[in-house]
């Protein structure tokens, strides 16, 4: 290549570059052109960890679709103002939000989609006899066999009545110790839950720079005084923005902990149960001496 | 009055060879390029924590620079392989018709460690199946003492069955322990080409200025034409003597049995080379070279007291002519060996060790600096660019793929929830993404050559290789981290820190 023909190149990418900065980054500050031609500052809302093809509607209007790898979603382009957002997917309930979205700042959203129709399974505590089985026996009925999955959710029940132990100490024991965990005070990660007085508050004990959105404040915040009386409650399964409460007429909600612009979803889960436990992605429950589980996962 | 520059003085390897001021400005010079580099990234860090805003512009205006800039190496790159299938295409003895050339010896440096007698045979085959007169090509097969007795006896065995098909052919065995060398093939070379002189050249009266020597590397296979290149390159040349040529060294020797990884991290020196091919005034020497034998003994031949004769040998030549020496590149390829061990992970630590050993020419940046500084015949402007050129490359090499590849997502680590908030913040990782998607682009190019480079697939191998060769690019992006930057910075910091590497033989290993 010859020194004239690259002095050629470097001179029209110099170019590019000079136009093409501006603009870039202009645009990634939310700088748009108006419909009559004037720069205008727009905001946008992120919506966090969706289900993959759930959709987002602003003021009743399509905006976006969740990939199936990337589940989280930039809505741009948004003019500063009050919105309602929606988001949707078939098979789950909808869920909504008021938010005011401001100039040049993003409004972040964590949608809980419950699916409309939660599948329960009955996990018994011996393992069902085959009929064939008994037949090729002669009639005999065997001796029934416990259930493995059945004995250890039962353990589970018994761990969670007993005070949260780590086998190794953490830099930050005392500070779990001061939080006096047990049924009606939990926490997951950096978030405490806490049920005073049929009231339920929020507290984030990590960095103040790490604060979640749907939080927001580092003060202990009430998130949740329902009528009903609280039964029992822990985070909601693979969530850490959301938990299932219990009341005292045995009915679980599932509950979003964001209550920012003055609403909150929440959502039935069960009709009626005893007791429940959350293992991960599994809730446990029991209606009288049934034992059922629901996958959060599927 | 400025002392008069004496280049013999100043043949300086490492720093704690000189003292005193010269000590310090030595020194000054091995630490500048990582202290750069590290501050780059610890500025990084801490920007992206104290200042996220600016730091996400800065990245913006970096990714779109790193695009901008791929473009137009991709352009040299394109220009370069057009050249080199020209040149592949030429009838270079027919265009030599043209020259007297009888008179041209062709002397080849091959040093060897302990290396299969397999692989030295087939090197030699090729050099005898060139279309060049095998009686003009003096062989010059340099054995290490401290390798033991097999290397000598391999010697004696190639001597024997290769001897008398070549002009001549010496071995030489390098002793050890010579005070004031590092072990290496720099000291190597340097010794067989003494021994040369003294046993060929001056017994059989060949002047000095009739001899091109090719430094080679023993598994250094050559194209047919490549001395008959080489030949008309150098006749045709207003300086033949004021310069190297440099082919292109590409590693097809073993492709087909090299991993993934080892095949992209080749093709990524290759093209490297091609690009540099186009920028000639960037260009040093790099591997195997070739240049005439009275340049060589002018300058001492290559310096034995470091790591990286191969680009040193061309500051050498600079320095000492002042200035008036350049690369010639040939645009024509040689064929290497890429990196290939008995197992996958031994691979990948042998990919790391050699590129940490080339990343290690840094070693080159205070033998220039330090040289500039005493002579003063090379013009204040001319230095002044081949300061900007080595600091820009030696920073860029190990810090780049770290800023567009990792640093680009600290500010919203570490920025802190008011930044978090911000349009910018979110914007970030899009933009980053869909830059680098563009840049990856050019990567379908890449592809396109390495595969126009590379020999047929073997009947052996399935066609779904073919494929793989084209995908196999997707792994840029971690070779250039892994193995670009991250020995780089490896190699840098050990120089700032005097902790200075000694020459590692890239052992060679192909499969049966």
């Amino acid at each position: 290549m010859t020194p004239k023909q690259q002095f050629r190149y470097i001179l029209g990418l110099f170019a590019v570059f000079i136009i093409v900065i501006p603009l870039i980054i202009f645009y990634s500050f939310g700088y748009r052109i108006s419909d009559n031609f004037k720069v205008v500052k727009t905001g946008g809302i992120f919506v966090s960890n969706v289900e993959g093809g759930a959709s987002v509607l602003l003021n009743g209007k399509f905006k976006k679709s969740a990939g199936m790898i990337d589940r989280n979603m930039l809505v741009q382009n948004v003019k500063p103002g009050n919105y309602t957002v929606n988001v949707e997917k078939e098979g789950y309930r909808p869920w909504v939000k008021y938010i005011k979205v401001q100039e040049q700042l993003v409004e972040v959203c964590f949608p809980l989609l419950v699916p409309s129709e939660l599948k329960s399974e009955e996990i018994t505590k011996y393992i069902p006899i085959d009929k064939s089985d008994l037949k090729r026996k002669g009639g005999k009925r065997p001796k029934p066999e416990l259930n493995d999955e059945y004995t250890d959710v039962i353990e589970l029940f018994k761990e969670a009545k007993k005070p949260a132990k780590s086998i190794f100490p953490t830099w930050n024991s005392k500070e779990i110790a001061t939080l006096r965990l047990g049924p009606m005070r939990k926490l997951k990660g950096k978030i405490f839950l806490s049920n005073e007085n049929n009231k339920m508050y929020v507290k984030w004990i990590g960095k103040k720079d790490q604060l979640p959105f749907f939080i927001n404040t580092m003060s202990k915040k009430l998130i949740y005084a329902p009528e009903k009386t609280i039964k029992a409650f822990d985070f909601y399964p693979k969530r850490e923005d959301a938990f299932v409460v219990q009341f005292d007429d045995g009915s679980l909600f599932g509950v979003e902990i964001d209550t920012r612009f003055g609403y909150q979803n929440s959502y039935r889960i069960v009709k009626y149960c005893s007791r429940f436990i959350v293992n991960y992605e599994m809730l446990f429950y029991f209606v009288g001496d049934k034992l059922y589980s629901i996958d959060f996962e599927s | 009055m400025p002392k008069e520059y004496i280049y013999e003085n100043y043949r300086i390897g490492r720093g704690d060879e000189v003292s005193g001021k010269d000590y310090l400005l030595y020194r000054f010079y091995e630490i500048l390029p990582g202290f750069l580099s590290w501050l780059t990234i610890i500025l990084a860090v801490v920007c992206s924590y104290l200042l996220p805003l600016y730091t996400a512009i800065f990245i913006i205006a970096f990714d779109v620079f790193w695009l901008l800039k791929t473009a137009y190496l991709s352009l040299h790159l394109k220009e370069n392989w057009k050249r080199i299938k020209e040149h592949l295409s030429t009838d270079w003895v027919e265009k030599l018709v043209h020259f007297k050339y009888d008179h041209i010896y062709h002397m080849i440096m091959l040093p060897f460690y302990k290396e299969d007698e397999k692989l030295i045979e087939k090197t030699l085959k090729s050099l005898l199946n060139c279309d060049y007169n095998s009686k003009r090509l003096i062989i010059v097969l340099a054995a290490e003492a401290r390798a033991g007795k097999e290397p000598l006896e391999i010697a004696a065995r190639m001597n024997k069955k290769f001897g008398k098909e070549f002009g001549h052919f010496l071995v030489t065995v390098h002793p050890d322990g010579i005070v004031g060398e590092m072990a290496g093939k720099g000291s190597n070379i340097s010794y067989a080409a003494e021994e040369a002189r003294k046993l060929v050249l001056d017994k059989k009266k060949i002047p000095y200025d009739d001899v091109l020597v090719s430094a080679f590397d023993i598994d250094t296979i050559v194209y047919s034409q490549y001395f008959a290149c080489l030949t008309w390159m150098f006749l045709a040349n207003e300086n033949p003597y004021n310069t190297s040529f440099q082919p292109v060294p590409v590693f097809n020797n073993n492709i087909f049995e090299a991993p993934a990884i080892s095949r992209v991290v080749a093709f990524s020196g290759t093209f490297w080379q091609m690009v540099q091919q186009e920028r000639q005034k960037r260009m040093a020497t790099f591997s195997s070279h070739s240049v005439a034998f009275s340049t060589l003994y002018k300058v001492g031949y290559w310096q034995s007291n470091m790591v990286s004769e191969d680009s040193r040998i061309f500051w050498n030549c600079y320095m000492k002519f002042n200035g008036n020496y350049i690369v010639t590149p040939m645009a024509y390829p040689v064929s290497m060996d890429a990196n290939l061990a008995h197992s996958f992970w031994q691979t990948m630590k042998n990919i790391y060790k050699q590129q940490r050993r080339w990343a290690y020419g840094v070693e080159n940046f205070a033998y220039i600096m330090f040289n500039f500084s005493k002579n003063q015949n090379i013009p204040k402007w001319e230095k002044f660019k081949i300061f900007i050129i080595n600091v820009d490359g030696y920073w860029s090499l190990a810090t780049n793929p770290l800023m567009i590849f990792l640093l680009g997502w600290l500010p919203i680590i570490l920025g802190g929830r008011e930044f978090n908030t911000t349009m910018v913040s979110f914007n970030l990782p899009y933009i980053t993404r869909d830059i680098m998607m563009i840049t990856m682009s050019n990567l379908i190019l890449s592809s396109m050559v390495a595969v126009s480079l590379m020999p047929s697939v073997p009947e052996t191998k399935k066609r779904v290789k073919k494929f793989y060769h084209i995908i196999q690019w997707l792994l840029v992006p971690l070779t250039i981290t892994i193995f670009g930057a991250i020995p780089a910075l490896d190699a840098q910091t050990r120089l700032m820190f005097g902790r200075y590497m000694g020459f590692w033989v890239t052992p060679k290993h192909r499969s049966e």
